[in-house]
């Protein structure tokens, strides 16, 4: 289903859960992995020093540190990698969202897989750090390709999901998130939930809302529904509430093993999309797998491949 | 300071008098816990006062599920209480230096914290709940961490103990397919 993809992540426990679902699912899919390690910031282009990103000193990353550390994270992985001979090792002194976009694009990966977490945080201290700043935002606001974001432990991995939930607001980048779910959900056999939450604000009336429940029956109909293909095996769920709210109840009731959504929508200003986005706010409370998805590039999964069936459709 | 007290059974005091009408003029007293509260009683606290369910998005969704969850015995092993605390932590690196601060509810095992993302809510019911003090974190330095005494108001309880456990909602199980 993925012949790339791209593992970012610190090494460290932080990263495991999302170890584990990469290394399984690059094993299943016979998928080329990269796994791909940035440290520190560069404090001049050409130079060999660099900042610790935690303590701010100043360091001489040369050739021997960052094979070093290209040597440790080969031995952390070691367990997962056995299974899997052809992985590769990567590591770089730089920004991390910007190096591992830049190897995303270089590369053409066709999925990043990234912890929520880039650092081990207090216990309980996820409220704040969590939100603000993170490699990940930045990952998945900005990549071409599908990035998936494991938080939590996931058990059934990727070709045994049973329910996969696609949360649209109907925007452009929520085409191309329902194209790559369904396309996801006809090859593994599973069921998909499409699901948007209409937001009505406070003082709504029983007539408004139920007037835009019934505005986005009609587009689920229009936009999803009539480009399934023969694709049957979908359920389609409005709720009325604050959309991340209503997408993490819909995503328990529904069993969801992976929830696919877009990033930011093309009304929004990617700068603005960071923070308090409706992703972001699934992304820290989600106990399964959180797929974000902002361009038409890699949603064409096998089966169906760039042009199969039905996917030119969503996209008009 | 004005304190209000919660009792086990979700009745709030003020002055050892329960209040029985609007209890939003009473989110910014400090708040006591009385023994023998427990997350259970924080439950039964929303359900007398249906005002303060909307300070949390999650709230109403929890209180629903509420009556399917077992009346008696939610009290994992190994799990002393849960507590609330405060942290204050000045940070230098990176970006431009600040200062956070922050509630985290947390539990506490053997004297540690510890995570409860894990626990469904209705597996921590029968826990007590305790307020713990302020933690002063200078530059990253957690070997030298600060504790002092504190008080909380009844805002920043439910407001603390409801962002915590809006992170327990998720899927229970995942349902394997074969």
């Amino acid at each position: 289903m993925f012949e790339k993809i791209l593992f970012a992540t610190t090494a460290s426990p932080t990263c495991d859960d999302a170890a584990k679902v990469a290394f399984e699912l690059s094993r299943k899919n016979r998928s080329q992995l990269s796994v791909f390690h940035v440290f520190g910031l560069p404090s001049r282009g050409f130079g060999l020093e660099y900042r610790d990103v935690r303590t701010g000193e100043r360091t001489e990353g040369d050739e021997n540190l960052v094979s070093l550390v290209k040597e440790e994270m080969a031995q952390y992985y070691e367990k997962l990698a056995k299974d899997h001979p052809a992985v590769q090792y990567e590591t770089l002194v730089g920004e991390p969202h910007t190096e591992i976009l830049r190897k995303a694009r270089k590369e053409d990966v066709n999925l990043i897989i990234m912890g929520a977490h880039t650092r081990p945080e207090d216990v309980g201290a996820s409220r704040h750090r969590a939100i603000a700043g993170s490699t990940m935002q930045k990952v998945a606001k900005s990549a071409r390709c599908p990035v998936l974001i494991v938080s939590r432990p996931c058990v059934t991995c990727w070709s045994y999901f049973a329910n996969i939930v696609v949360a649209t607001d109907f925007s452009k980048a929520s085409d191309y998130a329902f194209q790559f779910a369904r396309n996801v959900a006809s090859d593994i056999g599973c069921t998909l939930h499409l699901f948007h939450g209409v937001d009505v604000g406070e003082n709504a009336n029983q007539a408004f809302i139920e007037a835009r429940v019934a505005e986005a029956e009609r587009r689920m109909q229009e936009k999803y529904v009539a480009n399934m293909g023969d694709f049957d095996n979908y359920k389609v769920a409005i709720r009325e509430g604050a959309p991340h709210v209503e997408v993490l109840k819909y995503a328990r009731e529904a069993k969801a093993d992976l929830i696919v959504m877009a990033h930011h929508t093309r009304e929004v200003d990617p700068e603005q999309a960071v923070l308090g986005s409706t992703i972001e706010q699934v992304v820290l409370r989600s106990a399964c797998p959180v797929l974000s998805v902002n361009h038409p590039d890699k949603v064409d999964v096998s089966p169906y491949g760039p042009g199969g069936r039905g996917s030119e459709k969503a996209a008009a | 300071m004005d304190e209000v007290e919660l009792l086990p059974d979700g009745l709030m005091l003020e002055k050892g008098r329960p209040i029985t009408g609007d209890p939003l003029p009473y989110c910014g007293n400090s708040t006591m816990l009385n023994p023998g509260f427990t997350l259970r009683s924080l439950f039964l606290l929303l359900r007398r006062y249906p005002d303060l369910v909307r300070l949390n998005r999650f709230f109403p969704g929890m209180l629903e599920r509420y009556d399917s969850w077992p009346g008696q015995d939610c009290h994992p092993a190994g799990l002393d209480w849960l507590q609330l605390t405060r942290t204050v932590e000045m940070i230098g690196f990176p970006g431009k230096p600040r200062l956070e601060i922050y509630t985290a509810f947390h539990g506490v095992a053997g004297g540690e914290p510890l995570e409860i993302k894990s626990w469904q809510v209705e597996n921590l019911l029968d826990t007590p709940v305790r307020l713990g003090g302020l933690k002063h974190i200078v530059f990253g330095d957690k070997v030298n961490v600060f504790v002092f005494e504190t008080a909380y108001t009844l805002f920043e309880v439910l407001e603390g103990i409801g962002w915590q456990l809006a992170f327990h909602g998720t899927p229970t199980e995942c349902s394997l397919r074969r």
